[in-house]
């Protein structure tokens, strides 16, 4: 693993809510086509550092690497600019707006058609706008989901919304691909669907994805490495059998 | 939506359906069909219609409840009067529509740049608090109208030329409905359709929320400049009181009615609304009752507006009736683009 380039690395990352220190010294390094997995009981902090690494939250010590150069995001869409996506523990799509729209709004970083273009229709706006349909497509296809396109997006069953929102993050042309729980709520059928999807991504666009999961076993049969986290600091790190093994871990989960 | 070849047809069958709505229109004006009266209602309604569509830029398609919609109309209508006046235009001079159309597009601007300066504070916050600032702000424009010298004061700026006619209101109208048309199905509009539906998952997908939302009230506000502009060379006199928190209020309700993020349903409203209480008139003091009670019963059993969402488009309809029973289930709300 150690030969890999790093992607995305934390160096004593950290942020403080008033007193409280949600994280703390947070040093991770997440390689070129890796799937990593974040892990830690309820309140460890899990979602704090993904909303620190998108640019959510602007983090109170320490600093963050892409691609071994140091980035200042004042703004989640800066980060995502930068090559850092995301989905939502709780699923965050246009609801109103169809299956493709909803993947073409995430293209809108890549089209270039001023305002005056659009209204007036000038020959750059059909360009773009083909371009843009045939790619919203194509990845629409990936997961499946070519027929759905002109439904609106609320009416998926859960499954195929969650699917939809990887798409959606995957549009935005990332580097790395942060999921938040992306299995919760789905039953082993939708679950394993899931899992083949995300094969297929990192195949496809060899991603570097960083995972929150609760489901041990998922986690335990999908990541190559484990960061376990408690109380906002790193408690373990290390192939997934190691950790199932270490016994701060397994004292986090079970008490001591 | 989902062709994205240029939709000829559908563009030439629109401008023949305005081409032929206008040409139906002069000649009840040449045949006294339409009468004076009936060509102020039709101006009145032509103006109600470009306040509502723009605002339902705000309104519908961001989604921000603005109550200052009237403010924006004043600036516009004076800066529009203020330049014709400047310029001694009166109904004589030749080929005024071409001085009103300067007149509009400078009201316009200026309408913008204070939308600009009111929307790159106010965006920040959201809902409640968003609509008591633009509420605010309206009635901010509104006292300084009256303070400042060469705006009229509270006597009113007099002598405006009455230069906008019935066929340039028309076509300033057409321009305004199909402009917004495109502008709300270009990328640009769907980031703003985007943030409506969900503002975090728009940061995440790299959208800049703050910079489309800006966007977003410019236009809005740009257009209620122009309709201000309209307004003031179709009246021909402006004091403050008629933009008023009331007159913002007006505007919201044709959106609401009609439908938050249907342009179609704008028009049908603001037609609906202006041309109702004056065929109401026979009833006196009952038209308001009655006009309330419309209202009413249409919010009652059609929350969403009349539209909804659903935008009405000719050669899909066309096609629809053409084709029935053949595969006509093109998807509601989402079209190729054409005017109503």
């Amino acid at each position: 693993m150690s030969e890999a380039k790093s992607v995305l690395r934390t160096e004593n990352l950290g942020i403080t809510f008033g007193g409280l220190k949600a994280v703390q010294n947070l040093n991770i390094d997440i390689r070129e086509g890796e799937l990593m997995g974040l892990i830690g009981p309820n309140g460890a902090g899990k979602t704090t550092v993904f909303n620190l690494l998108t640019g959510v939250y602007q983090p109170t010590s320490g600093k963050i690497f892409l691609n071994d150069k140091e980035i200042h995001a004042k703004k989640p869409h800066d980060m995502v600019r930068q090559g850092v996506a995301r989905t939502f523990q709780n699923i965050r799509l246009f609801k109103e707006l169809t299956v493709l729209d909803n993947v073409k709004a995430a293209f809108n970083g890549s089209m270039k058609y001023t305002t005056l273009e659009g209204v007036l229709r000038l020959p750059r706006y059909w360009k773009e706008e083909a371009e843009i349909d045939r790619k919203s497509r194509e990845l629409l296809a990936l997961f499946g989901m070519e027929g759905l396109a002109d439904n609106i997006a609320a009416n998926l069953p859960y499954g195929q919304q969650r699917k939809l929102e990887i798409a959606r993050a995957l549009a935005t042309n990332p580097k790395i691909l942060l999921l938040d729980e992306p299995a919760a709520g789905m039953n082993p059928t939708e679950t394993a669907e899931l899992m083949e999807a995300i094969a297929l991504i990192r195949n496809k666009y060899k991603l570097s994805i960083l995972l929150i999961e609760h489901d041990m076993s998922l986690v335990m049969g999908i990541c190559e490495r484990l960061v376990v986290i408690d109380y906002g600091q790193v408690i373990a790190t290390g192939l997934p059998a190691e950790i199932a093994q270490n016994k701060r871990v397994i004292g986090a989960y079970l008490g001591e | 939506m989902t062709n994205t070849k240029i939709p000829v047809k559908s563009y030439i069958l629109n401008t023949l359906c305005i081409a032929l709505l206008y040409a139906v229109m002069m000649a009840g004006v040449d045949g006294k069909f339409i009468t004076r009266y009936a060509q102020g209602i039709i101006i009145t309604v032509c103006i109600n219609i470009i306040l509502a569509v723009s605002l339902n830029i705000a309104t519908g398609f961001l989604g921000e409840i603005a109550l200052g919609h009237a403010g924006f109309m004043s600036v516009g209508a004076y800066t529009a009067a203020l330049f014709t006046k400047h310029m001694e235009i009166t109904t004589k001079t030749p080929n005024a529509w071409v001085y009103l159309l300067v007149a509009l597009a400078l009201g316009g601007l200026v309408a913008a740049a204070f939308g600009m300066l009111v929307g790159i504070p106010a965006l920040r916050l959201k809902g409640d608090y968003l609509a008591i600032i633009t509420l605010g702000f309206g009635e901010i424009i509104r006292v300084l109208i009256e303070y400042v010298p060469f705006t009229g004061g509270a006597q009113g700026l007099k002598s405006i030329p009455k230069i906008a006619k019935l066929p340039v209101v028309f076509w300033v109208t057409i321009a305004v409905v199909v402009i917004l048309f495109t502008f709300v199905r270009s990328r640009q509009g769907r980031v703003i359709t985007a943030i409506r539906e969900d503002d975090i998952a728009s940061e995440a997908v790299g959208i800049n929320n703050t910079y489309y939302k800006v966007m977003a009230f410019v236009v809005s506000a740009f257009f209620a400049g122009v309709a201000g502009g309209l307004y003031a060379h179709y009246v021909g006199i402006l004091g403050a009181k008629t933009f008023d928190f009331n007159k913002s209020i007006d505007i919201l309700v044709i959106v609401v009615l009609g439908g938050m993020g249907s342009l179609t349903g704008s028009i049908i409203a603001a037609i609906g609304l202006t041309v109702l209480p004056e065929a109401l008139r026979g009833f006196a003091e009952y038209r308001m009752l009655i006009y309330s009670v419309a209202l009413i019963i249409v919010m009652l059993f059609k929350p969403s507006g009349l539209f909804g969402k659903y935008e009405f488009s000719l050669s899909r309809a066309l096609s629809n009736i053409f084709k029935k029973g053949k595969a006509g289930n093109q998807p509601k709300g989402t079209k190729g683009g054409s005017a109503a």
